[in-house]
């Protein structure tokens, strides 16, 4: 029974948003009560409250800009950098639990399977994203942080050509 | 499992689509890595990790999607008040299937008891069944109108869906006869269309007639109390022991909405009672179905025939429209000219009481039974909504049915009006009365 309500709960699509709204105004919590800099908890909240409505409104992109707000109050807080870890986190977190509640909506039947894998989705990114941030700080701190320039400007020019090839294709077979 | 339709998913290049989630994790990453950049701060590249090796995992791991879709249905025969599952099965190529939503779209004629979305996942080389209960509640052809499937990675970054517009799956539901048959009695039915003995003369049990002894009559059939009172031999004559041959005509007349929708259920549910009556008692039953298209099922005996009846019924649930009909085939050659009648009609249509008429003036014992038909709406809206000229189109067929319903009366058919609230019982009792004083005028 236990395991069929809390299935019931993971495959629900406002639960999925609670949940993800839930998140990020907890870590805007968490941010602001170890804040260096102005009180940008408001600025943090609304991040949140653009998430939930994400959830309703079915957008991953209204999602994208409440994680911005949310972002750009933890810069402007200027909390220590295990917590901004912590906000990248949950802003992650959240990301996938309204595209979870995009899924669930209507109350689909889903295996078990659906979640678990979501959040061992999660678990591995985030374990490996700290990785990636240990050595990223690590190299930034002690060599120059301008080599971080590098690799950025290499996605930054493949993507540009993957969605220019894209379009070209789209538009050849039209 | 009875298959409908198999869905590729291998090779499909609608599945190898960017989906939003990998738009809006680009997008984040990039900002996040720009304003490290630009505020010279290393720790703001945390807020965009996740969301980089998020990506790079999905480009790194990604696969193109194997596997297919198969789309059915657990039963051959549906009766209406089952519950039927529609199954659809994902099958896994090569590769793990990660995510997979199927939502199937289903006619009015079936209810869904869960929902018919579900979401998936298929280890490789794998197959995982998906079942949706649905109630047939309604008799007629229903439809799976449409199925899509939606398959992503684990990240939900690469994918897409497929749609299959799926007019292909039709289901034939059957009119539940233990309903029917509390409704309607076989020995009602066989009291409704008059005698059910042969107008021939022949070696029965029942009298047709006596007459004076005629060279070739056979000895046995002299009435010998009735010679002795005439004092010259007199023979009884007989009925053969040989049921009427009945058809069943069954309007599948054109119209719209869900008054046509009950008028057809009704008039269906009518036919194969009457038809079931009769077969029981060793009548061959004819169906004459007659709409867009003419469907004859002979005269013939035995459960077997019941069931073609039945299910050629189901045929009348999905007639086309109006605009569609443009030739109906003759249909009068089909009839014997002994045969009994019956039709089920709400005479509507002009050709419909054209070919009773013609039975009628061929010498067939003619009943019509005629199911009103339901208002789309409310009078009053109906009456505002209704254009001028509609309402005088209207008008002219109502006259023109009226005329034609008189002739229909003049020639001796009998015509019984079933109405929606009236039970079948008291149509068939009103049908009885009337073939006993059409009886007593005597006419056949």
């Amino acid at each position: 029974m236990a395991t069929w309500h809390l299935d019931r709960l993971f495959r629900s699509a406002t639960a999925c948003l609670t949940l993800a709204a839930g998140l990020i105004a907890a870590a805007a919590f968490l941010v602001n009560a170890y804040r260096e800099n102005d009180n940008v908890l408001g600025i943090m909240l609304v991040g949140a409250l653009l998430v939930g409505l994400s959830g309703i409104a079915g957008s991953v992109w209204t999602t994208a800009f409440g994680l911005i707000l949310f972002a750009a109050g933890s810069v402007l807080a200027n909390p220590p950098d295990v917590l901004i870890a912590v906000a990248g986190c949950a802003g992650f977190a959240a990301l996938l639990l309204i595209d979870l509640s995009i899924t669930f909506r209507g109350a689909p039947t889903a295996l078990r399977s659906v979640w678990v894998s979501a959040a061992i989705t999660f678990a591995v990114v985030t374990a490996n994203a700290m990785a990636f941030v240990a050595v990223a700080y690590l190299v930034a701190t002690r060599a120059t942080f301008a080599a971080l320039l590098l690799p950025v400007a290499v996605i930054g020019i493949g993507y540009a050509v993957r969605l220019a090839a894209e379009f070209h294709e789209r538009t050849i077979s039209k | 499992m009875i298959t409908f339709d198999v869905i590729k998913l291998t090779g499909n290049r609608e599945l190898r689509r960017r989906m939003p989630l990998f738009d809006v994790a680009l997008t984040l990453a990039l900002a996040a890595l720009v304003a490290a950049i630009a505020t010279q701060r290393p720790a703001l590249l945390a807020l965009g990790a996740p969301f980089i090796v998020a990506l790079a995992a999905a480009f790194a791991l990604w696969k193109p999607l194997e596997g297919s879709v198969v789309v059915g249905v657990d039963t051959a025969h549906i009766v209406e008040g089952d519950e039927v599952n529609l199954l659809v099965d994902v099958v896994a190529g090569d590769h793990d299937l990660d995510r997979v939503e199927v939502e199937l779209e289903v006619s009015d004629h079936l209810t869904p008891l869960t929902s018919l979305r579900a979401i998936t996942s298929v280890p490789a080389s794998g197959r995982r069944r998906v079942s949706f209960a649905v109630s047939a509640d309604e008799w007629g052809i229903a439809k799976v109108e449409g199925i899509s499937v939606r398959a992503t990675d684990r990240f939900g970054m690469f994918g897409g869906a497929v749609q299959r517009p799926a007019g292909l799956m039709t289901m034939r539901i059957g009119l539940a006869e233990e309903r029917l048959s509390a409704n309607l009695g076989a020995e009602q039915f066989r009291s409704i269309v008059g005698s059910h003995l042969s107008h021939d003369r022949g070696d029965g049990l029942e009298i047709a007639d006596i007459r004076p002894w005629l060279p070739g009559d056979s000895v046995r059939n002299i009435n010998w109390r009735i010679s002795n009172r005439r004092q010259e031999p007199w023979v009884t004559l007989r009925h053969p022991d040989r049921s009427a041959n009945v058809v069943v005509v069954v309007d599948a007349h054109d119209g719209t909405g869900d008054a046509q929708r009950i008028t057809h259920r009704r008039s269906a549910a009518a036919a194969l009672a009457l038809a079931r009556g009769h077969l029981k008692l060793h009548d061959p039953v004819g169906l004459l179905v007659v709409g867009h298209t003419v469907r004859w099922l002979p005269p013939r005996l035995g459960r077997n025939h019941l069931l073609r009846i039945a299910d050629e019924l189901i045929s009348v649930s999905d007639v086309p429209t109006a605009s569609l009909r443009l030739y109906r085939p003759p249909a009068l050659s089909y009839i014997g000219r002994e045969t009994i009648v019956v039709a089920v009609s709400p005479l509507q249509d002009p050709l419909m009481i054209r070919l009773i008429a013609q039975l009628r003036s061929r010498g067939n014992p003619v009943v019509v039974l005629e199911p009103e038909i339901a208002p789309d709406g409310p009078p009053r809206l109906q009456a505002r909504v209704e254009r001028p000229v509609t309402r005088l189109a209207r008008r002219f067929a109502l006259a023109e049915r009226e005329a034609g319903v008189q002739s229909l009366r003049s020639h001796g058919v009998a015509l019984v009006s079933w109405k929606a609230d009236e039970p079948a019982t008291a149509v068939m009792a009103a049908v009885q009365r009337m073939r006993q004083s059409m009886a007593r005028a005597g006419v056949r």
